[in-house]
């Protein structure tokens, strides 16, 4: 996978956690021994990937059908499936995770996340899951997703079908309609309200949902 | 210095039937290697832990010769305690090599995927100075990609288990993080979903190979919280015997309908997730066929529920049953002799008399080796019974009165009946191995 495409992810978890410096470029290089890794101005950024997400994702034969095999095996092979197209970061154990997170803090940079816990690079099998460390002067007490800045994301999913079969929420629409064709995500969630009663909060939710896809890199998120 | 981990925390190993010098010989000879007969072989056994397969092999064949050894001086010590005359443990570092001389069969099981890499290349070393020209290696590692899920389960439980000191301490940590995981993410469609099934998998064969009287599961300490374990590709595997000096024959169990050689041999893992692999090894100056050899197959021995009593010759039809594990395929039938049948008695009357939850005590061709309680109990009173009802009886009154300490009071009725049931099927099992005979079959 392209250094660019993580570049990108760097930057676009930079923004959606709003600790990205103004006018920064995002340069190569930022904890020795991690490539890549990626400091924007004064923030740096890993992009960690699960050692077993990332060996079934390269290693295990796609499968697309018939989804009556429930064996965890399988379900492995069909969900590797949808990510054959997903970035791949830094493979790292968990063990090495944790460690990085305490040099990190060591060398005064805080690890900006709502759900900080590396264990869930494991359990979701992440490929591309961002640590965006900041300064401590500058990291807030509170990280909190900016939704907002979703709005203006182009999304494209990183393999086939992602919503269930039977989509009844505008969460659902929104994944069953998004293809691999970048498209801006408000004119997704203005595609996924021509299925549902419009709500006000459609657009918050459906930037949630991605979120979590993006996190689980079912889908890439990008604001350029 | 630490105390090594094998004796702080023993580990209950088993013989493993895949490794019996008769199976590696029936499937050399399809693959077109014809090796020592194994009722005269010469047979070594690389971190043979406490010597359990290589006593259960050796009780059933007088005239070959075990060797094994390990680092575990608590488990050789105990394997020495019941080793018949023609089983030699010893106290060894793999960094010192082979016992001197060349074996027919040289095992290591068990042992690859977890030592340090450098004692790795070591294993394979030993092993191929160790073979004799025309001998069979049996090895066994844990197999990418299909290990991929376990080894996310071991990085979360060496998580949990990080915060304690105690091995039974950090066994139980480990056991409800994993048992938690399984109860979550069930409906996840995503990564989460397929580890939490495999969760409650692995959970369930933990509970399945755990001794009824274990204090806690030590496969799990020394498997999923052991210091080492690493998984390999076919392809890294082959490379790796081959840089040794090595190179792999066949599968074990054999499994049919795959394509040939390394490649259809690596095709199936991934498709199939198998996490744990068994290969047969041979020397690189010898050769072996990429598949097996009908005509090879024609010249043995099958046993199958359906054609009791004994083995018959085999046709070209049970090659496909014999892959599915539905029967058993040998050179020879094995049968019992008259010697060893004392032996047996003696070992289960013993294991009974202290109330041991189970020992290993019958020849490794069977499919289950560390035989339950209510097995020996079959082995030491079955002496005489000839027809079902004396041996239904005997066994009953055996059941009745041998229970071991896990046990307390009398046994309930449902619990019996499960119990009869399946000392029913083990009946079977000792018949076909030549144990006794009944009348009228």
């Amino acid at each position: 996978m392209s250094l660019d495409a993580l570049a990108r992810r760097a930057s676009f978890a930079a923004a959606l956690l709003d600790v990205l410096p103004a006018k920064a470029r995002v340069i190569a290089g930022a904890f020795a021994g991690i490539e890549p890794t990626f400091t924007i101005g004064d923030v740096a950024v890993v992009l960690v990937a699960s050692a077993s997400a990332a060996a079934i994702v390269r290693e295990a034969p796609p499968l697309l059908e018939p989804p009556e095999i429930v064996t965890p095996w399988a379900r492995a092979r069909r969900w590797a499936a949808r990510h054959a197209d997903a970035p791949v970061g830094p493979v790292l154990s968990l063990a090495r995770m944790k460690a990085l997170v305490a040099d990190a803090e060591r060398a005064g940079l805080v690890l900006v996340d709502p759900d900080p816990d590396p264990i869930r690079v494991v359990v979701d099998g992440c490929l591309a899951r961002a640590f965006v460390f900041a300064p401590r002067a500058r990291a807030p007490r509170r990280p909190k997703l900016r939704l907002d800045r979703v709005q203006d994301a182009w999304v494209r999913a990183n393999g086939p079908a992602l919503g269930p079969d039977v989509p009844r929420t505008i969460e659902d629409h929104a994944l069953v309609v998004l293809g691999r064709t970048p498209v801006r995500v408000k004119e997704l969630v203005r595609e996924a309200r021509a299925s549902v009663k419009a709500s006000a909060d459609d657009g918050k939710r459906v930037a949630a949902a991605l979120v979590r896809a993006w996190t689980t890199s079912d889908v890439e998120l990008d604001l350029a | 210095m630490t105390r090594f981990a094998y004796d702080e925390v023993p580990y209950d190993t088993e013989a493993n039937a895949e490794a019996h010098p008769r199976a590696l010989a029936t499937l050399a000879r399809l693959f077109g290697i014809e090796t020592a007969p194994p009722s005269r072989a010469r047979v070594l056994e690389i971190g043979c832990g406490n010597g359990d397969h290589l006593i259960a092999c050796a009780a059933y064949m007088p005239e070959a010769r075990f060797v094994g050894f390990d680092l575990a001086e608590g488990a050789i010590a105990a394997g020495r305690r019941i080793a018949p005359a023609n089983v030699e443990l010893s106290v060894r570092d793999i960094r010192d090599g082979a016992p001197q001389g060349t074996f027919d069969f040289v095992i290591a099981h068990g042992i690859y995927s977890w030592v340090p890499e450098p004692l790795r290349a070591e294993v394979l070393r030993t092993m191929r100075a160790a073979l004799a020209p025309g001998g069979i290696g049996f090895l066994s590692v844990n197999a990418r990609p299909g290990w991929e899920l376990t080894r996310a389960l071991r990085e979360i439980a060496l998580d949990a288990a990080a915060a304690h000191a105690e091995p039974a301490e950090k066994v139980a940590a480990a056991l409800r993080t994993i048992a938690a995981l399984g109860e979550s993410h069930r409906d996840d469609e995503g990564f989460a979903g397929a580890l939490s099934a495999h969760a409650r998998s692995w959970l369930a064969h933990v509970r399945q190979t755990l001794p009824p009287e274990a204090p806690f599961s030590r496969y799990v300490f020394h498997d999923l919280l052991a210091e080492c374990n690493d998984a390999f590709s076919t392809e890294e595997l082959a490379e790796r015997l081959a840089a040794a000096g090595l190179a792999i024959v066949c599968e074990t169990p054999l499994r049919t309908g795959r394509a040939p050689g390394i490649a259809g041999l690596a095709a199936a893992m991934a498709e199939h997730g198998t996490p744990f692999l068994q290969v047969l090894v041979r020397r690189d100056d010898r050769a072996s066929l990429e598949g097996p050899d009908p005509s090879a197959f024609a010249a043995m021995h099958a046993w199958s529920p359906r054609r009791r009593p004994g083995f018959v010759p085999a046709t070209e039809d049970d090659l496909a049953a014999g892959a599915a594990a539905e029967i058993d395929i040998v050179i020879d039938p094995p049968v019992l002799p008259d010697a060893i049948v004392p032996l047996m008695r003696e070992r289960a009357a013993a294991a009974v008399e202290r109330g041991a939850p189970s020992a290993v005590l019958t020849s490794a061709l069977h499919r289950s080796f560390t035989v339950p309680w209510h097995e020996l109990v079959v082995v030491r009173d079955l002496d005489g019974a000839r027809t079902d009802e004396e041996i239904a009886k005997r066994v009953r009154e055996a059941v009745r009165t041998a229970s071991p300490r896990s046990l307390v009071g009398p046994l309930d009725a449902a619990t019996e009946r499960g119990v009869l049931e399946h000392v029913a099927s083990v009946v079977d099992r000792f018949e076909r191995y030549g144990f006794f005979r009944r009348e009228g079959r």
